[in-house]
C-alpha cells in the first residue's frame, strides 16, 4: 500500500507565500505573548502551588472566599484534572510563611465542614531559584541551537546550518506563540512554561532538525546524482522523494503525542500540546524555511540565476568543508 | 547465517541481560504485593465492617485501632524477617520510581550564610546588630554573597570584626577568610547532620545530593508528613559524649534477654548449654540463644554487631515489655552513622551500649581538625574545647581512663575512642581512624556540635501517593494506546517489513527498561512521556530505509541489492538525524533539573537502543529470512 505515489508538487517556487503566513503566525504569537504574557509555572517565577481534591466538587468562587480569610484571596485558583481537582497559586512573597498549605486545607476545612479536602500535591519555590531556572532554560536553548550550527556546518555547509537553525526559530516561535494564546483562550488546559514545557522545546528542535536533516541528506544525494541540474529542481525532487516518509514519520508521532495529550494527564498536558505544535511546524520549516533559505541565499546573494533551466553552477554542489579543503590540497 | 552470526550473539546477549536486569524489578514487585496483601489492611477493613465500632472517643478510638493494626500486621513483619534479605536486594535492584511516581517530598536546602555569620558571632552589640541589619538589607535587595557585603561593611563603618569572631586576633582580611573557608564547609556539615538524621528517620531509598556550592537536595520517597520533614531538616545538631557501660554489665544483661527470649527463667540452665554451643547447628544455636543468634559479640574486644537486615528486629525485641524490664533504665543502644561490610559482602552496624546521660554535649568544642600524625603517618582528628569544656573534660577523663567515650551525633556513633589517660587543657587527640575520608567525617561531625550550619528550604515539593498512582495509570495508557497505533499501522503498511520494525519496537523498549535498570536510573512521569515519544522516533529509522527499499525495488533491482541499497542510503541521513536528538538531550541533561533530567536520560537511552533494534536486529532477520530462501520480502 502506497499514500503517496511519486509526486512532483513545486515546493519551492512557491516559498513566498509561505514566508509570508510563517511570519503572519509568529506576529500573531509574538503580539499575544507581549500582551498577554507568558504563563510561567511555579519553577520559574517562585511561590506555592497547591493541588487539591474535594469530594464532592465546588464552585473556585467558594474557594477564593475561604482563602480571602487568610489573605490569599488573589491566589490564582484553576480546576484541574477531571475529578474536581483543584490548582491554587500563591504568589511569592517576601516572607513566606513555612505553612501555606496548612493554613489553606485548615481555612478549607473549617469553611466547608461538610466537604471532604486532600492535598494532592504541594510545591514550594524560592524565588532565587526561579531566576536561576529560567536563566538554566534559555541556557540550554541556546546551546542546543549553537551545536546544530556547528555540526550543521560541518556535515553540510553554513548556509544550510543557517537554514535549518532559523527554521527551528521559526519553530520554537510559533510554538510559543500557540502556547500564549491557547493558555489564553483554553484555559483548562493548564500550560504552563515549566521545566517539562522547556524539555519540549529543546525535543521538538531535536524532532524538527531530524526532518531537516533528512531532506538535506537527500539534497546531497540528489547534486551529486544529477550534477548540472538547477538547484530549484533538486531541491523539489529532494523534497517529493522524502514526502512520504515525512508525511509518515510526521503522523506516527503526531498520533502517539495525540494520545498523550488525551490520555497522559496533567503532567504531560504541556508537554504533548507544544510537541504536538512544534512536530507539526516542524515539518513544514524543513521544507519552507531550511531549504526556501537555502535557495534565496542562492538567489539574492550569490545572484545565481535560476530561471534558467540546467544552467552549470557548481558553486550549488554541496560540498562538506572538508572534502573541499581536502580537494584544494 | 555465519556472516550473521555475531550480530545475532550481540541481540541475544542484549535481550538476556536487559531481562538479567528487569528481573529484581519484577521480583521486588511480587515482594510487594505479597507484603500487601499480607498486611492485613484488606482484612481489616472488612473486620471494621463487620464489627462497627460506636461512637468511642477519640483517644480510646485510635487506641483500638492500633491494636487491631498490629494483630493484622502479624504476617507481612513475620515475611518481611524471613526474606527480609533478598526483599532488600531486589529493592536495590529495581527500577526506581521518581517522587512524581511514587509519592514524596523534594526538598532543596541553602545554607543560610547570614545566619551562620549571626550565629558565629561572640560579644554582640549595638554596633554589631546594627551593621548585620545593613548586610541582610542589602543581600536581599542585590542577592550579593552576604560576607562580601559583611567586609564592605565593616571597612565602611570602621568595625574591627576580630571584636566578635572569638580567639581571632587578625585584620578584618583575616576574619573574612576565615568566615569564607566555614561557609564553605558548612554545607558538607548541613549534609553530614542531615544525612544521619534520615538515616535514622527510616526513609528506604533517601537522595541526598549537593547542587551547586551552597545547595544540596533531598528526596524522600514516601513521606508525606511536612512537619516533621521540616523539623528534621532544620533543627539544631545535638552532639554529645556519652560513656559506654561496661562490658561485663552488658554481657549479664544480653544473658537474661537471651534467656527469656528462649523461654528459660532460671539461669542455671544457660549455664549448662553453654558448654556444648560450639558443636550446635546454626538452627540449634537460634533456637537455644535466639537474642546471640541476633545479637554478635566480638568475645576479645566486646565489640557487639548486628546485620543490616536484623536491625528493625532488634529495635522491636528491646522494646518488648518482657525484655524491658531486665534493661537497666540507665542503658541506651546506639548503632554506628554506617554499616560495615563484611569480607562475605555482608552488612553489619555496630551496637554501643551507652549510658543515657551525656557526660558533655558538643556546644563545648572550639575547633576539630582532621590531620596526618607525622610520626605514625595515621590519620588523627585534634579537637578543640573552650576553658569551661576543657576543665570539665579534664575531671571526665581523669575518672574514666581505660573506658570508651561515644560521640554522638544525633543519635548515631561516629566513633568510641579510648580514654589514655586524662586530658588537662582540652586539646585531644583521637585516632583509630582507618582513612582520612573517616578522619575528614569525624572532623566534620565534631565541628557541627559547635558551629552552626543553618540551613534553609528554598524549594519544596510534596508529592501525594494517589498523584503519583494516577500519572502511574495516565503514562500506561498514553504508553498503550500510542504503541498500538504504531505497531497496527507498521503492520498495515509495510507488510513483513512492519512486523520485523515491531519486533524490533518491542525489543526496544525491553532494552530501555533494562538500561534503566542497570544504571538504577529513576523513572519520572517525563521520562515515561520521553520514552512514549522513543516509539515513534524509534520507527522512523525504519520508515526511513523502507521507503527507501521501495524506491530501489521500484528501479527493478532484485530483493538482496534493494534491502542492501536501502540500508545503506538511509545511514548517513539516520546517522546524522540521531546525533543531533543525542547531543540536544545531553544539554537537556545537563541543565535540566529531576524529572526533566528523567526525561533526557530516557531520551538518550531511547536512541542508542533504537538504533541498534531498528538498523541491526530488523537486517538480521531479513538476512535470515533470504538465506532460508525468500525471493520477495513484503515492504507493501
Amino acid at each position: 500500500m502506497r499514500f503517496f505515489p511519486r509526486t512532483s508538487v513545486d515546493f519551492v517556487g512557491k516559498r513566498h507565500i509561505w514566508y509570508t503566513v510563517s511570519s503572519t503566525l509568529i506576529l500573531i504569537g509574538l503580539i499575544t505573548v507581549g500582551i498577554r504574557g507568558l504563563n510561567y509555572g511555579i519553577g520559574f517565577v517562585g511561590g506555592e502551588e497547591l493541588t487539591l481534591e474535594s469530594t464532592p466538587g465546588m464552585q473556585i468562587a467558594q474557594i477564593r472566599s475561604a482563602l480571602n480569610k487568610i489573605g490569599h484571596g488573589d491566589a490564582e485558583i484553576t480546576t484541574y484534572g477531571v475529578k474536581n481537582q483543584y490548582l491554587i497559586r500563591v504568589k511569592a512573597s517576601e516572607e513566606q510563611s513555612a505553612n501555606t498549605s496548612a493554613q489553606v486545607m485548615n481555612v478549607l476545612r473549617t469553611t466547608y465542614p461538610t466537604t471532604h479536602f486532600t492535598l494532592l500535591e504541594d510545591n514550594k519555590v524560592g524565588p532565587e531559584i526561579g531566576a536561576e531556572m529560567r536563566r538554566d532554560a534559555v541556557m540550554a536553548i541556546f546551546y542546543a541551537l549553537l551545536f546544530i550550527l556547528v555540526y550543521v556546518t560541518i556535515r553540510f555547509q553554513f548556509i544550510y546550518a543557517v537554514g535549518a537553525v532559523l527554521a527551528l526559530f521559526h519553530d520554537v516561535l510559533i510554538t510559543l506563540g500557540a502556547v500564549a494564546i491557547c493558555s489564553w483562550l483554553i484555559p483548562w488546559l493548564n500550560l504552563q512554561i515549566n521545566q517539562t514545557m522547556v524539555a519540549a522545546f529543546l525535543t521538538l528542535v531535536a524532532y524538527s532538525m531530524n526532518d531537516t536533516v533528512v531532506i538535506f541528506d537527500r539534497i546531497r544525494e540528489n547534486l551529486k546524482l544529477y550534477k548540472g541540474e538547477n538547484l530549484i529542481r533538486v531541491m523539489n525532487r529532494s523534497i517529493n522523494d522524502t514526502l512520504s516518509r515525512t508525511i509518515i514519520t510526521s503522523g506516527t508521532a503526531f498520533a502517539v503525542l495525540l494520545a498523550l495529550l488525551i490520555f497522559g494527564g496533567e503532567v504531560t498536558r504541556g508537554f504533548a500540546f507544544a510537541m504536538l505544535v512544534g512536530v507539526t511546524t516542524g515539518t513544514y520549516s524543513s521544507i519552507y524555511v531550511a531549504s526556501a533559505i537555502v535557495v534565496d541565499y542562492n538567489v539574492y546573494i550569490k545572484k545565481v540565476d535560476l530561471k534558467v533551466p540546467a544552467t552549470q553552477s557548481p558553486v550549488l554542489e554541496i560540498e562538506r568543508p572538508y572534502e573541499v579543503a581536502a580537494k584544494r590540497a | 547465517m555465519r556472516k550473521n552470526r555475531f550480530k545475532i550473539i550481540l541481540i541475544v546477549a542484549a535481550v538476556l541481560l536487559s531481562l538479567y536486569y528487569l528481573y529484581p524489578t519484577y521480583e521486588s514487585a511480587n515482594y510487594d504485593a505479597r507484603l500487601d496483601q499480607l498486611s492485613g489492611q484488606p482484612k481489616l477493613v472488612e473486620y471494621l465492617q463487620a464489627h462497627p465500632v460506636e461512637q468511642p472517643t477519640d483517644s480510646l478510638k485510635q487506641a483500638y485501632f492500633d491494636s487491631l493494626q498490629q494483630a493484622f500486621s502479624a504476617d507481612s513483619i513475620r515475611y518481611y524477617d524471613t526474606n527480609s534479605k533478598s526483599i532488600l536486594d531486589a529493592k536495590l535492584k529495581r527500577i526506581k520510581l521518581g517522587l512524581d511516581l511514587q509519592g514524596g517530598m523534594h526538598i532543596v536546602l541553602q545554607v543560610d550564610v547570614l545566619k551562620m555569620i549571626e550565629d558565629m558571632a561572640r560579644n554582640k552589640d549595638q554596633a554589631f546588630d546594627q551593621m548585620m541589619a545593613a548586610v541582610t538589607q542589602q543581600v536581599q535587595q542585590t542577592h550579593a554573597d552576604p560576607i562580601t557585603v559583611l567586609a564592605q561593611q565593616a571597612n565602611q563603618q570602621g568595625i574591627r570584626l576580630s571584636r566578635y569572631y572569638a580567639d581571632i586576633r587578625d585584620d578584618n582580611a583575616k576574619v573574612i577568610s576565615y568566615l569564607q573557608d566555614q561557609a564553605k564547609s558548612a554545607i558538607d556539615r548541613a549534609m553530614e547532620i542531615v544525612r544521619n538524621r534520615v538515616d535514622q528517620y527510616g526513609v528506604s531509598e533517601p537522595t541526598i545530593q549537593k547542587q551547586g556550592g551552597s545547595r544540596f537536595i533531598v528526596e524522600l520517597p514516601g513521606v508525606t508528613n511536612e512537619a516533621e520533614v521540616r523539623s528534621l531538616l532544620q533543627s539544631t545538631a545535638v552532639l554529645q559524649f556519652k560513656l559506654l557501660e561496661p562490658e561485663d554489665v552488658v554481657i549479664k544483661v544480653f544473658k537474661s534477654i537471651d534467656d527469656i527470649m528462649a523461654g528459660k527463667t532460671d539461669s542455671l540452665a544457660s549455664a549448662d548449654t553453654s558448654s556444648s554451643d560450639s558443636t550446635m547447628t546454626p538452627a540449634e544455636f537460634a533456637k537455644k540463644h535466639p537474642f546471640f543468634s541476633i545479637v554478635r559479640m566480638d568475645s576479645r574486644s566486646g565489640d557487639i554487631y548486628v546485620s543490616e537486615n536484623d536491625r528493625d528486629k532488634l529495635d522491636r525485641l528491646l522494646a518488648r515489655p518482657d525484655v524491658k524490664q531486665v534493661i537497666p533504665t540507665s542503658f541506651q543502644f546506639l548503632y554506628d552513622h554506617k554499616a560495615f561490610t563484611t569480607a562475605q559482602g555482608e552488612k553489619y552496624y555496630e551496637v554501643y551500649v551507652v549510658d543515657k546521660d551525656p557526660l558533655l554535649t558538643g556546644s563545648v568544642v572550639t575547633n576539630a581538625q582532621a590531620q596526618v600524625d607525622p610520626t605514625t603517618n595515621a590519620p588523627v582528628v585534634d579537637m578543640q574545647m573552650n576553658s569551661q569544656g576543657a576543665r570539665e573534660w579534664a575531671r571526665i577523663t581523669g575518672a574514666n581512663v581505660h573506658k570508651r567515650i561515644a560521640i554522638v551525633l544525633d543519635n548515631a556513633v561516629y566513633s568510641a575512642p579510648q580514654v589514655i589517660n586524662k586530658i588537662p587543657n582540652g586539646s585531644s587527640q583521637i585516632t583509630g581512624m582507618g582513612n582520612m575520608d573517616e578522619a575528614n567525617l569525624l572532623a566534620i561531625v565534631l565541628r557541627a556540635g559547635a558551629l552552626p550550619a543553618p540551613v534553609d528550604i528554598v524549594e519544596e515539593r510534596n508529592v501525594g501517593p494517589s498523584l503519583g498512582a494516577d500519572s502511574i495509570r495516565d503514562g500506561m495508557i498514553s504508553g498503550i494506546v500510542g504503541l498500538a497505533i504504531i505497531i497496527l499501522f507498521m503492520g498495515f503498511y509495510y507488510r513483513t517489513g512492519g512486523v520485523t520494525a515491531d519486533l524490533a519496537l518491542l525489543l526496544n523498549i525491553l532494552f530501555i527498561l533494562g538500561v534503566l535498570a542497570a544504571f538504577h536510573a529513576t523513572l519520572t512521569m517525563p521520562g515515561i512521556a520521553g520514552m512514549i515519544l522513543t516509539f515513534a522516533v524509534a520507527v522512523d529509522a525504519n520508515v526511513l530505509i523502507y521507503e527507501r527499499i521501495r524506491e530501489e525495488m521500484t528501479t527493478g533491482k532484485t530483493l538482496r541489492a534493494a534491502i542492501d541499497q536501502g540500508y545503506s542510503k538511509a545511514f548517513t541521513a539516520i546517522f546524522d538525524a540521531n546525533i543531533i536528538s543525542l547531543l540536544t538531550g545531553a544539554i537537556l541533561y545537563q541543565f535540566g533539573t529531576g524529572e526533566v533530567q528523567g526525561f533526557a536520560l530516557t531520551l538518550m537511552i531511547g536512541i542508542v537502543a533504537s538504533l541498534f533494534s531498528a538498523i541491526i536486529i530488523t537486517r538480521v532477520v531479513f538476512d535470515i529470512m533470504m538465506e532460508r530462501g525468500a525471493t520477495s520480502i513484503n515492504f507493501g
